[in-house]
């Protein structure tokens, strides 16, 4: 297990590498550069700016201290935030990315468990189908139209809840950005948990548990649950990752101080280091959580588990 | 023992006076500040902050007109070379520290020194020795400010400037508190280190969340200073900027769609507010390849253009028709209209065709190009209607979409036909709308290059008398506009929505108003 995890990770560092040096020269070429919206510098006040950020030298060399750079721990200033480094940034946004997403997820995943066996056992049956066609449209809407409509209603016309901001994390300000976050979310995973839970009901030891005279209850929770869940957990991990970079669109609307909004506006505004810094936290996140859906796997699963220790 | 009930009863009761008291104002300020630190801050949002907060030898009154600021009184010499300035006694930063001329002193130094790399470091370039301080030949001790004593400031400048004044009001030309600096580096803007000597001190900042400040006890005009603190609030989606604005979270905000326009007008409690710009949107004429080489056809599609239909109809009426480059806004600076702006339509389609024919297009070989536009609320519209205004006099357009930063640096490149482009200038004076056409060492925008025009503009510039540089300048804009390197299409105003709360707060063409002079109604 500890040696599946250890080559897992080490494979993890030219994973990273391939995505860190790819955004680095898709980022360089990209039309235009991070002084070019204050449209007309003066010559010598432009060569003082691209050499204050390293800018002035050849982009390899650009590339080999950027690498060095990320050794040493350090991802530079940030161009467009000048009073910041990229690290303090991303420690200042991660915070309000992953309170937002893990809320956000961790909603989803009950409430999209609960329908999604509301709607199983009841099968070709209206209750079945005000669900599907319910989780059809949250997969449908995107969190575009979504998150402007909630704070048409709740903020403006009814003015119940705040309308954008993050208000130092008060809960009023996250109710509509992690609603709109949770809805997509919780359609497709009430759409998973029902597949996968009806497969399920129709195996031969859920018949037995039935035949055995046990309560429907416990059939369900016991014995068919748990292993309808497996699919569950390989989209779910990958969520974690899929939600925090997913909350980009939402970030932008409600105003939130998230990471999202950094990998934006600095990704416009062509500041180098800040994106670079986000795309490693991404990448990082993504490649974490799909190893964690390996190993939960192996958990839930014993199939799997002799695998991985071979 | 009270109940709860009463308990929070007298609780309110208690909080009462102080809930009334500090009143504090909320300001949407668009997009988050770059910085606070006055040499590395650019943009509208963060001068809104650094104004509040800094300070410089001069300020802006209520109008937006300069005023005295850590000045109270200056004095020049007749060509207007060299400025006394008398600093206001027992000046203090936030912290208490005295503030003296050599404050200035090092504030102009630093601004100026390469390594700072301030972008607004140019507009001082007007002080004997600062492009060479700023371009690394000579040392910053080498810099024409001098303390003479510590409520003196006296600078030389390059040349006779009347206009120096007005650069002064510039957000970078405030001071910097050195001995903050020195001890906290890239970390002085943070709450805590910082020291400021405007009306307010920065209590509070969250990236992307909040700016809080107080006022500043230390401020030279303190008692005049009615609210209490400001909250900024970055907002850069129109939509939320216009939601939170009526909701009444936001007192006062730059940013709504512009699509609301109408609706916004027509409200009975008047929250537009809206006051002439200094902004200059073109379209900038490559000139160095065909066909735009030749002065006719960029003077043709000049010509067709209906600017009415543009401004009236497109922009309802949020702009005025540009037929020169400088914003008319500029006060006491009078552009001369081209003959052909009284001219109705269809004499100028005339005439546009006719000077096509001349450049060798007509309906056989029709000129033919590509205009490249940024995406900014209506310049896709505005796109497609010149398109077919010129359609009418024969000329066949394709439209190119890029984002700002793209178009921006394709003009600079020189990599384009014909682009969307628009200059700013925070202050009240012509110099550089017109100076955007001289020849700079890495060309012009538009590849335009006729000596006659650049020495008549630099001419100009070092007139020491204000009216008769204003003159030469107007002079050297008409021969620019017969040349036509770029085509005037209007002057945008500038729109803010001011909440029922606030009152002293007074339109004006440079947008800015400080904090320090608006009051709350309870």
């Amino acid at each position: 297990m500890t040696r599946f995890i250890f080559k897992r990770l080490l494979v993890m560092i030219p994973t990273l590498l391939v995505i860190v040096t790819l955004s680095f020269f898709l980022m360089r070429a990209a039309p235009g550069g991070p002084f070019d919206a204050d449209a007309q510098l003066e010559p010598e006040v432009l060569e003082n700016l691209r050499a204050a950020y390293d800018l002035d030298k050849p982009v390899l060399q650009q590339f080999g201290l950027f690498l060095a750079g990320i050794l040493r721990g350090d991802l530079g200033p940030s161009i467009g935030y000048a009073d910041y480094s990229v690290a303090e940034l991303i420690a200042i946004g991660l915070p309000v990315s992953l309170q937002l997403g893990l809320t956000a997820l961790a909603i989803a995943a009950v409430l999209g468990i609960l329908l999604g066996t509301i709607a199983a056992l009841n099968r070709n049956r209206p209750l079945d189908y005000a669900i599907g066609t319910l989780a059809m449209t949250g997969i449908a809407v995107p969190t575009l139209i979504t998150a402007p409509v909630l704070t048409l209603l709740f903020g403006v016309m009814f003015k119940l809840l705040p309308v954008g901001g993050w208000g130092d994390g008060d809960w009023r300000h996250m109710i509509l950005p992690v609603t709109a976050l949770v809805l997509p979310q919780l359609a497709v995973i009430a759409r998973l948990a029902r597949g996968s839970l009806l497969e399920v009901l129709s195996q031969p030891w859920v018949r037995t548990a039935r035949a055995s005279g046990l309560p429907e209850w416990r059939v369900i929770l016991r014995h068919a649950l748990p292993p309808a869940l497996i699919p569950l957990v390989s989209y779910l991990a990958p969520a974690v990752a899929g939600i925090m970079t997913g909350s980009i669109v939402i970030e932008q609307i409600f105003g939130l101080p998230g990471v999202g909004r950094y990998f934006v506006n600095g990704a416009l505004a062509r500041d180098y280091p800040l994106v670079m810094g986000i795309v490693i936290v991404y990448a990082a996140a993504v490649l974490i959580m799909n190893l964690v859906a390996d190993l939960l796997y192996g958990v839930l699963d014993p199939r799997t588990r002799r695998r991985m220790t071979t | 023992m009270l109940t709860l009930a009463r308990r929070f009863f007298v609780l309110l009761i208690a909080l009462m006076p102080s809930l009334a008291l500090s009143a504090i104002l909320v300001r949407g300020i668009g997009s988050e500040p770059e910085s606070f630190d006055p040499h590395k801050a650019v943009g509208t949002s963060a001068s809104v902050v650094i104004y509040d907060l800094f300070e410089g030898l001069v300020t802006v009154d209520a109008n937006g007109e300069v005023a005295p600021g850590a000045a109270e009184s200056w004095t020049t010499n007749p060509d207007r070379s060299v400025y006394t300035f008398k600093l206001r006694p027992n000046l203090r930063w936030s912290d208490g520290t005295a503030l003296t001329s050599a404050d200035f002193v090092y504030s102009m130094r630093r601004l100026l020194a390469p390594e700072t790399a301030a972008r607004y470091a140019s507009f001082l370039y007007v002080i004997k020795g600062a492009r060479a301080v700023n371009t690394q030949k000579a040392p910053p001790e080498t810099l024409a400010v001098r303390a003479v004593d510590p409520r003196t400031v006296v600078f030389e400048l390059e040349a006779p400037a009347p206009q120096f004044l007005e650069i002064l009001t510039g957000v970078a030309a405030v001071a910097v508190p050195r001995h903050i600096i020195e001890k906290f580096g890239r970390e002085w803007t943070r709450p805590g280190n910082i020291a400021s000597n405007g009306a307010y001190k920065l209590t509070d900042y969250s990236p992307n969340t909040f700016i809080k400040a107080a006022r500043n006890d230390n401020f030279h005009s303190a008692s005049a200073v009615k609210i209490d603190g400001i909250n900024y609030v970055p907002i850069e989606d129109d939509n939320a900027s216009l939601k939170r604005f009526q909701s009444g979270e936001l007192d006062i905000t730059q940013r709504f769609p512009p699509e609301q326009l109408d609706k916004l007008r027509r409200e009975k409690n008047r929250s537009l507010r809206v006051a002439p710009g200094r902004g200059s949107t073109m379209l900038a004429l490559n000139t160095r390849k065909k066909p735009f080489d030749d002065p006719r056809v960029r003077q043709a599609l000049a010509l067709a253009l209906d600017r009415d239909v543009l401004t009236g109809k497109i922009l309802r009426k949020t702009a005025e028709p540009a037929y020169f480059m400088v914003p008319s806004s500029i006060s006491g600076y009078d552009s001369r209209r081209p003959d052909w702006a009284a001219q109705p339509l269809q004499a100028r389609q005339q005439q546009a065709r006719t000077l096509l024919a001349q450049a060798g297009f007509g309906p056989g070989k029709p000129l033919r190009f590509t205009m490249q536009y940024y995406t900014e609320s209506k310049t896709r519209t505005l796109a497609v209607a010149m398109v077919s205004m010129w359609r009418a006099v024969g000329v066949n357009c394709e439209l190119i979409n890029k984002d700002l930063g793209s178009v921006i640096s394709s003009v600079n490149a020189g990599d384009y036909q014909v682009s969307l482009y628009a200059w700013y200038s925070s202050f009240d004076d012509p110099y550089t709308f017109l100076d955007l056409f001289t020849v700079k060492p890495r060309g012009s925008i538009t590849g335009y290059a006729n000596p006659q025009y650049d020495s008549a503009v630099r001419a100009a510039n070092r007139i020491a008398d204000p009216a008769e540089r204003y003159q030469a300048l107007a002079e050297a804009e008409t021969l620019l506009m017969r040349d036509m390197p770029a085509i005037p299409l209007f002057f945008a105003e500038g729109q803010k929505l001011v909440g029922p709360r606030v009152s002293g707060w007074i339109d004006n063409a440079r947008g800015a108003n400080l904090s320090r002079y608006l009051t709350l109604r309870s």
